[in-house]
């Protein structure tokens, strides 16, 4: 029994992680010098972070998706920069829906960063996968693609794009390999306020060969959902890691800072807002691992991934919000790094499905609703 | 992280099930209710007698002691389980005090206390709240006076919940009036029925009875302390460690939420289904968020006890979100229920048996006592976060 702390293994795994993004962490505040985020994102790559849940045959760690759990803990809480996330996220599915050919010749390249995939899901007004619009059809030996994706993460810097598509014919998503480059496709910056890069990916009738269809046609759906549900578990990790890291950005002012003539952490009214954030982050760090832990022994954890997610995102907008009421004015200015963490806790909040539809997915579970 | 403690004690679960179904009837449960969380009805002494056949009273103390030396978590499962089912909790008296005569116990204090609680014989009312001593408790000013081989007691203790039938009072009282306030406090056993004790029931908004009770020359044996003379202040703060973490329990609160959503889906209200409607959609999934949280807080705070360490942050936590948990989803469940919501468990027509009113008559009490919440956040920021006294 231990919901007290991490293993000795993961908790090494995390310290070598810590020390590698210290200097990026110390880089947040705006008036610093720090590392340049794609050195960052290569350097992590280079440490064997993508891969480090993938089957060592294929170049990877062969650890396991706590593993990965105990790395987010300290991505999260050093704001790495979330082209790591997509990467590990599009290596993930290649790894869980390619055929065994596929997985050879993909995974290493993907484990070493010689290569990057991202998954290419949300369209306008479409976010799950049986809404989508995205269609793939086969003429003859080349298959057609036709969509506009949207909040396609990193798809400046991949390799290729897992596009989630549908046949005319099939209710069941195909997942198409599509070369960002390739004639037809069009990749367009997002205005997201958070400054991560997100993407507009138009397709226009772009021709691919059969061969980039990621495992078979019309089985995406099953890899899909499994990666997905991983995405948004691994991302809950992340997110009450980074809502921690706020708290102590916070407790770290008020202990500091005299005003009539003791520090502000010797309020009451300070400690019990620290106290009521701090119980909402250890919960959702709770929920976040037990969502992971199920996922890791392929249990069934739709009920788990979605309350991990929505406790996640309180947590950490709870967190960042309150840590600008304590702080005041010395938080709130772009010199504290503060504000990244209070993008990345909105943000992060409605990526990897927002809490509307999280709670959506958890009622339909609970029996509530109509035709569920 | 590991969260296979349901797994893993599959066979103690089972266990406690099959006691609770063989021993607390749903007949049992409907009297319960209707005593209105009287803990003394012939139904409850009958469940407590069954208990201690067990020695599922001391299922925590060590073997070396009379116990079966169950760990915390396993304490924690099984008190879920009879909070699920509506039964009565292992109290205070065997879950948490007795473990602090064995922890400060001379050998003599625990030959004469223990047994008699393993089988049920003494059961304490918690002496500590006075009349201007609450949450400032070590300003307590019940005075014991060794006088020869006797200890003259004079006081005054409120919030006495079960005077009125237990056997004895567990008495934090001032021994020593010249020292400062933490340093001169002991702890005594004193019969209920020594001459000089007067019980004063008064009844709660949620019709639970508690006591005032006034000590007027009450004499005890000098031998009636327990622990230290003067070092009380450890006993009464390790008795409610695990308090916090007992009042974190949510069987009772998931209970009513399984009823509450079965019973959303069978009612139909203005042609459709209860449970269509959207605002009890998103209202009930998220008390179903928070009632994982808290049920995940709770059992963090027993595995770190089992882990040797001493959740002091961590129980104020599930102290915390579970009794205020209480409020927020007893008062969207009596909504819900709409005018149905005011039934109470003696009207035949009362959905979920009158629950949810009575957790929302209960809940303030959970909030307030056990050391108001506000001590708690107290205790989360300070000893969890580290922030100045």
């Amino acid at each position: 029994m231990s919901l007290v702390e991490l293993s000795p293994e993961r908790q090494q795994l995390a310290r070598v992680a810590r020390a590698y993004l210290a200097p990026w962490a110390d880089g947040l505040a705006a008036s610093a010098d720090g590392p340049d985020e794609a050195a960052v994102v290569a350097g992590a790559v280079a440490l064997g972070w993508v891969g480090l849940a993938l089957p060592e045959r294929h170049g990877g760690g062969g650890g396991t998706l706590g593993d990965v759990a105990a790395l987010y803990e300290e991505t999260g809480r050093a704001l790495c920069p979330t082209a790591l996330y997509s990467a590990v996220s599009g290596a993930r599915l290649v790894a869980a829906a390619g055929s065994p050919q596929q997985r050879a010749d993909l995974l290493p390249a993907l484990c070493t960063g010689e290569a990057r995939a991202t998954i290419a899901l949300a369209e306008a007004g479409n976010r799950r996968p049986g809404s989508l619009t995205t269609t793939v059809e086969e003429h003859g030996e080349r298959l057609e693609v036709v969509g506009e994706k949207r909040f396609v993460p990193d798809a400046g810097g991949a390799s290729f794009l897992v596009v989630v598509a549908r046949r005319p014919c099939s209710a069941n998503a195909t997942l198409v390999m599509v070369d960002p480059g390739a004639e037809g496709v069009a990749v367009g910056a997002t205005g997201t306020f958070a400054g991560d890069r997100q993407f507009v990916v138009a397709l226009d009738r772009v021709d691919v060969p059969t061969g980039a269809v990621l495992g078979r046609l019309d089985g995406g759906d099953r890899p899909l959902s499994a990666v997905l549900d991983e995405q948004a578990a691994l991302q809950a990790v992340e997110m009450a890691a980074g809502a921690r890291r706020a708290l102590e950005l916070a407790v770290e002012h008020v202990t500091a800072r005299v005003q009539f003539g003791r520090p502000l952490a010797a309020f009451q009214a300070v400690q019990h807002h620290v106290a009521d954030t701090a119980t909402l982050i250890d919960a959702a760090r709770l929920a976040a691992w037990r969502a992971v832990w199920l996922l890791e022994r392929g249990a069934e954890a739709t009920a788990a991934v979605s309350v991990a997610k929505v406790a996640a995102g309180r947590a950490y907008r709870s967190a960042t919000l309150t840590a600008f009421q304590l702080c005041g004015g010395a938080g709130y200015v772009t010199e504290h790094p503060l504000h990244r963490y209070a993008d990345r806790a909105k943000t992060a909040s409605l990526t990897a499905g927002t809490t509307g539809e999280h709670l959506a997915r958890l009622s339909g579970v609970l029996g509530l609703g109509g035709a569920s | 992280m590991d969260f296979d403690l349901e797994e893993r004690h599959q066979a103690w679960l089972a266990e406690v099930r099959a006691f609770v179904s063989e021993h607390f009837s749903a007949d049992d449960r409907a009297a319960t209710r209707r005593g209105g969380g009287e803990w003394s009805g012939p139904t409850i002494r009958r469940f407590r007698a069954d208990l201690a056949a067990r020695n599922w009273l001391a299922m925590t103390w060590p073997p070396a002691e009379g116990g079966l030396g169950k760990s915390m978590v396993e304490q924690l499962l099984f008190m879920d389980e009879l909070a699920y089912a509506g039964a009565p909790a292992i109290d205070m008296t065997a879950s948490s005090i007795a473990l602090t005569i064995i922890g400060i116990g001379t050998p003599e204090q625990k030959a004469r206390w223990l047994g008699p609680i393993r089988d049920g014989a003494v059961e304490f009312a918690v002496g500590y709240s006075e009349p201007d001593a609450g949450s400032d408790l070590a300003t307590l000013s019940t005075r014991a006076v060794l006088d020869g081989e006797e200890w003259v007691i004079n006081g005054e203790k409120v919030w006495n919940t079960g005077a009125e039938y237990c056997s004895h009072e567990w008495l934090a009282c001032r021994t020593d009036p010249e020292a400062p306030p933490h340093r001169g406090i002991s702890v005594l056993v004193v019969p209920l029925d020594t001459p000089g004790i007067t019980v004063r029931g008064i009844t709660t908004w949620r019709g639970m009875r508690t006591n005032q009770v006034h000590f007027e020359d009450v004499r005890v044996p000098a031998d009636n302390l327990v622990g230290t003379r003067h070092d009380g202040w450890r006993a009464i703060t390790r008795a409610l460690d695990f308090e916090r973490v007992a009042i974190g329990i949510t069987g009772g609160l998931r209970r009513a939420f399984e009823e509450l959503v079965a019973h959303c889906r069978a009612t139909v209200v203005d042609g459709r289904p209860i449970a269509e409607r959207p605002d009890v959609i998103t209202d009930l999934t998220r008390l179903a968020v928070d009632l994982e949280l808290a049920r995940l807080l709770n059992y963090r705070a027993a595995a770190m006890i089992d882990a040797g360490l001493v959740p002091h942050a961590e129980a104020s936590m599930t102290k915390v979100f579970t009794t205020e948990l209480h409020t927020r989803l007893a008062d969207t469940a009596t909504d819900v229920l709409g005018l149905e919501g005011q039934l109470d468990p003696y009207d035949d027509g009362a959905p979920l048996d009158g629950v949810p009113q009575l957790i929302y008559r209960a809940a303030p009490y959970l909030r307030f006592g056990g050391g108001t919440n506000e001590i708690q956040r107290d205790i989360i920021a300070q000893r969890g976060l580290g922030l100045p006294r």
